[in-house]
């Protein structure tokens, strides 16, 4: 099962609802989901749609080379975009060469990719480092304008059975080594599937730091993407998908799978019990931390990476999924390897789903220490929207998309979770009972402060808050959203006992989100702890003034070519534990006159350091960021300020 | 002669040379045995489901199909009830064997698959041909079963692009033509992965796993849906470069019109066959033998000058243009019918004045289908949001119907239709002028043999399905059901042109008994019974007087094939046909194969009444038995019977020897 989507850069929220049912057993399934946006705050056009860009006399001549080699890289794909408008693509000459004309004038974002490249962007000095408007004055023509790519990196190997045989279709995936809220993590990425003589390829890699696995299990990825969306006919795609995943459904639902199924079954042993292989970590590693990490520069090739793998037992762990009003019937369950609590996702976590009397059965699963998780996530109400029906052989695919305003109601059913833990030791583990107890809800209001009108109520909803959990939790339910109601009081789904950020995307013109206080506590930068019972009276914070901070990159005698700025708090506590979104520790570019601007920073205290932004790779290393503090200059922000700040190129 | 089945199509005389040939070969005349008719109630019918277990055992080797076979490790054995709902699977061990135990007594298909080697099924003539079913006795001990797998074969190669570097991320298909609903299609090959292989960073791929055959090869660049495209040609470059000599010409004030830009040059990627073509009728075939490794099937994507085509779409009164839903789709030569990924198919919201544009079409023939709903609703201009890309992926197998519409209820629907042709230029006059649909009407009519016709005949569902069409497809609003009166009168109204299927159904009343329930037994409108002949609905055709007819009789055709010496003979296909040509139709539902069990035993149930002839041969392709001129052949060879209304007749059959066997 493959699972698609296509989804359109501007908006706020995204509404899918995908549904299939088969004929037929062994129908090859294919989902694909629409996502479709609604409309944002102020309107692009009429339709919700985006205007052409428009027509002047101004001319962006420029030409795109390889990172390493400086020489032009043929046929990249160039766009050019302008905010509010629709942006316009051309393919670069044999020699990198590419030409945009009748430009007004404007703050262009440029960009270009190239298949087998790491994409390229205007000012952009390093892969995936900061970038930098293009400003085009009233009929400009500019000329010499060059971006970089760089080329992606490889791994390769074979993955053989114990007994030398290739093992064919079996998933190996890398996983790249980040900061992720101040520490290192490993972030699962790109997979293959060993082919007929059990040989992958991963060619599409950054430059970085990659550990090779082959992991256990159904990689459940595309599945956990699927589940929260789907309306009503969840019940019927969580039955298809698992029979196509080869996981059993229940125990009696009608159809049962024996024993093995997907890509880790090792067969049966000399007791004619089943057989499994475990999470691989190359080389030979059970666990994560005690992989080689291998790390490739741009261009580099490493296609040695073989596994050998050795099978183990694989034990029957089947049970109830018990809610508070009796079984739970549908629901996808996890077990997480308790070691994969240190990685960022979820890479080898099994998946079962309780048959319509709340029996679930994982069938094979190896011995060692697991969290078993479970969440129901009540189904979202979805307007009237357009139905397309594709019917082909015994499959029919539908795609449903809705749209809306803002973010759609919340569901009135309260979303069901548990946790437990699962120790598999020597035999199968039935009767086991996972008990689902009801979600917490989080409640406030908004708030804005500024002399511009407050917005309309009807535009509120389209204000996104959700809560983000601060731990990484592999099968739970990840990030989840409220709703913001024209009265101005908002609400979140339920989540299960933990500690989350709240975090807003997207603020009514003229607004700025300054963030979320529950008694005057800050709750977007550093998360609040919910234990259980709701909790309520959050203020989500929005101002007309943000607190801004800009100034002039110098360096003596010398050009600020290539220079980035780094702003991140004094308190070093700070540096670690701010989730996904770091508001407070920011890298950007500072532009061919040195000037540089940050918008939008939580009033506090920070240090404020220019590096040349090449070596600012993993900037929010703690380590890399207590190397800037001896140059760094300390300015301190209050609310609603402006402020301006020159700052001197470190050594 | 496999080449020969691929061209069969385009080449109608050879192909009636081939399927005569292989009647010859496979056809054996079955004489009837003592035929006993039957009229009764199947006291059979399980409505209870009990738990499906056993003590019956199923066992064997899976080998290779060498010269010496060697037992295949590891392979997957999947045991699957075909009445019941036993789904098993096991995997042998180093010697090749393996067992399926507890199972109840039943009718099951086995098959073994293992990475790399072609899927096989317990007792099938070819790879692609169905199994013998295995039929268990309650406690039997089934043992030495032997399945035979051969190793598939693989296609590798290189994709370039267009600027000779590596094609990273091409999503490469293998694909293979099929009769399906008696027309030829092309269809992913079965084995290797159906979704195809992308390039990796050397534009390297390699689809393994594949059945002997002839094979398509096509490869969709990675960029192939992002829109409009412009070309950095040489005349833009050095129109660039002169500019830059000149001084800066800002804008014109306000109120200045600035001269129209020049047009660009637009490029898109379309989907390139092997050895290069963009259409799939200039493709070449790669011919794969059994387990042959063909490298070097290498090709290079192209750039494609594409088109901008615009329009209007003109709405009755009262309705908002931005509710008509447009889909546009390749109908040429550059579609492979049957493969949904190769045809271009996008869907694009009108503006309120009716306008709309399809950038960046690459070039050929299309159709643009306009359709509106007469519920949509109205003044929701502004809040609409628009799918960007529209785009299809590929299941298995060919004929698409492709539905849009409003999730709602329906109501009279509006429909228009245009071709265009994209030839690189911009194309700005289609006009869609949306008209009513089409109403069907008529009566129910109930004629029971046990059952008395239901009282409330608004509970009586009737509907139009979209007929499955193997080439092409439909684009249609999705049907409401048909609005029934107590009189047993329907009309279902809002209907657009096409091809359609009528289905219907009726409660079953309470306490009617097992196995008792309204089935529909014709429904004839305009004199055909288009339970036999899809609905074929033309512009302005108007409906009215369809007679539909529900029965509560069924009927079925069962019995043992046996060899000349009475011993069960699993090893041949029984085929059940109707006597009167008229009904050999690609979809006919009074023909039909099957294979009899490992013990021999067949039935053929849910005929309608009638004549019927039935043949045994020994092998049939997918799709043959619909072919007129193959059940030309077979006629002479069979037995004919007569099925009445309600009636289970008991075949049995005896295979009475070869005909002028020339091999």
């Amino acid at each position: 099962m493959t699972l698609k989507r296509t989804t359109r850069a501007a908006g706020v929220a995204a509404i899918v609802a995908a549904a299939v049912t088969v004929g037929a057993r062994q129908q090859e399934i294919r989902i694909t989901q629409e996502v479709m946006t609604t409309n944002p705050i102020g309107g692009q056009g009429p339709g919700g749609g985006l205007v052409p860009i428009p027509q002047g006399t101004g001319l962006i001549l420029g030409q795109i080379v390889d990172a390493g080699s400086n020489r032009p890289v043929p046929g990249a794909l160039v766009t050019l975009g302008l905010p509010g408008s629709r942006p316009i693509r051309a393919l670069a000459d044999g020699q990198g060469r590419f030409v945009f004309r009748d430009l007004p004038k404007g703050r262009f974002n440029l960009t270009a990719t190239k298949a087998g490249f790491v994409d390229g962007a205007y000012g952009r000095m390093r892969p995936s480092g900061p970038t930098l408007p293009f400003e085009l004055v009233d009929g400009e023509r500019a000329s010499g304008v060059s971006m970089a790519l760089w080329r992606h990196a490889a791994v390769g190997g074979t993955v053989l059975d114990e007994q030398g045989e290739p093992i064919v279709g079996a998933t190996v995936r890398v996983l790249r080594r980040q900061i992720i809220g101040g520490q290192w993590r490993l972030v699962p990425g790109t997979q293959d599937l060993t082919d007929d003589r059990g040989a992958y390829r991963i060619g599409t890699l950054e430059p970085g730091e990659y550990v090779v696995a082959v992991p256990m299990g159904q990689g459940s990825s595309a599945l956990d993407g699927l589940l929260p969306m789907v309306d009503g006919q969840r019940d019927v795609v969580v039955s298809v998908a698992a029979v196509r995943m080869g996981v059993a459904v229940g125990g009696d639902s009608g159809i049962f799978i024996e024993g093995m199924g997907g890509n880790d079954a090792a067969g049966v042993g000399e007791d004619g019990k089943p057989l499994t292989y475990p999470t691989t970590f190359y080389p030979a590693s059970a666990s994560a931390a005690r992989a080689t990490v291998t790390k490739l520069g741009s261009g580099d090739e490493r296609t040695n990476l073989d596994f050998q793998m050795r099978p183990v037992r694989a034990l029957k762990i089947s049970g109830m999924a018990v809610g508070p009003e009796g079984p739970v019937a549908n629901l996808a369950l996890t077990l997480v390897p308790v070691e994969a609590e240190t990685l960022a996702s979820a890479l080898d976590t099994r998946t079962a789903f309780s048959n319509a009397g709340g029996a679930f059965t994982f069938p094979s699963v190896p011995p060692g220490q697991y969290l078993m998780r479970a969440t129901r996530t009540p189904r979202i109400a979805f307007g009237a929207g357009d139905a397309t029906i594709v019917q082909q052989g015994g499959a029919t695919i539908m795609t449903r998309t809705a749209t809306a305003a803002g973010a759609p109601p919340l569901p009135t059913e309260p979303t069901l979770w548990a946790e437990m833990p699962v120790s598999v030791a020597a035999s199968d583990m039935t009767d086991l009972s996972i008990l689902l107890r009801p979600g917490i809800r989080v409640t406030g209001i908004v708030q804005f402060d500024g002399a511009t009108a407050r917005p309309e109520s009807d535009r509120l909803s389209s204000i996104a808050v959700s809560l983000e959990p601060a731990d990484v939790r592999p099968g739970g339910p990840g990030t989840v959203r409220g709703r913001v109601e024209a009265s101005g009081q908002f609400a979140t789904m339920g989540v299960p006992a933990g500690r989350y950020f709240v975090r807003v995307a997207g603020a009514p013109q003229g607004w700025t989100f300054r963030g979320a206080t529950l008694g005057g506590r800050d709750v977007t930068d550093t998360p609040m702890e919910i234990e259980s019972g709701d909790v309520s009276g959050i203020t989500l914070g929005f101002t007309d003034r943000p607190t801004d901070l800009s100034g002039h990159v110098q360096m003596d005698g010398a050009s600020t070519d290539g220079a980035s700025v780094i702003v991140f708090p004094t308190d070093q506590t700070a540096w670690v534990g701010y989730g996904s979104a770091a508001r407070r520790l920011r890298n950007v570019r500072a532009d061919k006159t040195g000037a540089y601007s940050v918008s939008n920073l939580p009033a506090g205290e920070y240090f404020v350091a220019a590096v040349a932004d090449k070596t600012a790779v993993d900037w929010q290393n703690p380590a890399f960021l207590a190397s800037l503090t001896t140059d760094a200059v300390r300015v301190r922000l209050s609310d609603g300020q402006r402020a301006t700040q020159n700052v001197k190129v470190g050594r | 002669m496999k080449k020969n089945m691929a061209n069969r199509a385009i080449e109608p005389l050879r192909y009636r040379a081939i399927a005569l040939g292989y009647c010859v070969i496979g056809l054996l005349v079955a004489v009837p045995l003592a035929a006993q008719v039957v009229h009764s109630v199947d006291h059979q019918q399980r409505d209870g489901q009990a738990t499906p277990t056993g003590t019956a055992v199923v066992s064997g080797v899976v080998v290779s199909d060498e010269a010496t076979p060697q037992p295949i490790r590891r392979a997957q054995v999947t045991l699957t009830g075909s009445d019941q709902p036993v789904f098993k699977t096991t995997f042998t061990d180093a010697t090749g064997r393996f067992a399926v135990t507890d199972l109840p007594a039943g009718r099951y298909s086995l098959a073994a698959t293992k990475g790399g080697f072609v899927r096989a099924a317990y007792g099938a003539k070819r790879h692609d041909r169905p199994g013998t079913p295995v039929n268990l006795a309650n406690g039997q001990q089934m043992t030495g079963l032997t399945l035979r797998m051969s190793r598939g074969g693989v296609i590798a190669g290189t994709i370039m692009d267009e600027t000779g570097m590596p094609a990273v991320g091409a999503q490469v298909r293998v694909l293979q033509y099929r009769v399906q609903q008696g027309e030829r299609v092309l269809v992913p090959a079965t084995g290797g992965n159906p979704f195809g292989e992308v390039t990796d960073d050397r534009g390297a791929y390699r689809m393994y796993g594949l059945p002997p055959g002839e094979y398509l090869v096509s490869a969709t660049p990675r960029n192939s849906n992002v829109g409009e495209i412009r070309a950095s040609t040489e005349a833009e470059i050095r129109a660039a470069l002169a500019a830059l000599q000149q001084p800066p010409t800002p804008a014109p004030p306000a109120g200045q019109p600035l001269p129209p830009p020049r047009e660009p040059v637009t490029v898109g990627f379309a989907p390139v066959y092997f050895p290069g073509a963009t259409s799939v009728s200039s493709a070449a075939s790669v011919t794969l033998a059994s387990g042959e490794e063909r490298g070097g099937v290498d090709f290079s994507l192209q750039l494609v000058r594409t088109a901008k085509i615009e329009g209007t779409v003109i709405v009755p009164a009262g309705f908002s243009p931005q509710n008509v839903q447009l889909t546009m789709a390749a109908t040429g030569a550059q579609a492979a019918p049957g493969v949904l990924g190769s045809t271009f198919l996008n869907r694009v919201t009108p503006a309120a004045d009716g306008k709309f544009s399809y950038a960046a079409v690459p070039p050929g023939q299309y159709t643009i289908n306009a359709r509106l709903s007469a519920n949509a609703p109205v003044g929701r201009a502004g809040g609409g949001a628009q799918p960007e890309v529209f785009e299809f992926v590929m299941a298995s197998g060919g004929g698409q119907t492709i539905t849009t519409g409003p999730a709602s209820r329906g109501g009279t629907a509006y429909w228009a239709t245009a071709e265009v042709t994209a030839d690189g230029t911009t194309q700005s006059n289609v006009t869609l002028a949306l008209q009513p649909g089409m109403t069907v009407s008529g009566r129910l009519e109930f004629k029971g043999t046990r059952l008395a016709a239901p009282t409330d005949l608004t509970r009586v569902r009737v509907s139009l399905s979209p007929a499955p069409s193997a080439t092409g497809f439909n684009v249609m609003t999705a049907l409401p059901g048909a609005q029934i009166d107590a009189s047993g009168r329907f009309t279902i109204t809002g209907v657009t042109p096409g091809r359609y299927l009528v289905s219907g159904s009726a409660p079953a009343p309470a306490g009617g008994g097992p196995g008792l329930n309204w089935t529909l037994k014709s429904a004839i409108i305009k004199g055909r019974d288009v339970l036999d002949y899809p609905l074929e609905i033309a512009p302005n055709d108007e409906l009215a007087d369809a007679v539909l007819t529900f029965t509560d009789a069924t009927q079925n055709v069962s019995g043992v094939l046996q060899d000349a010496s009475g011993r069960p003979a699993p090893d041949y296909t029984i085929i059940v046909f109707a006597a009167d040509k008229r009904y050999w139709t690609p979809q006919a539902r009074r023909i039909r194969s099957t294979r009899p069990g490992t013990d021999g035993r067949f039935n053929v149930t849910n005929l309608p009444p009638g004549d019927y002839r039935i043949a045994a041969v020994v092998d049939i392709a997918q799709g043959e038995a619909n072919d007129p001129a193959f059940l030309e052949q077979l006629v002479p060879a069979s037995y004919a019977f007569t099925l009445a209304e309600g009636e289970r007749k008991v075949q049995d059959l005896r295979i009475a020897g070869l005909p002028n066997r020339p091999l």
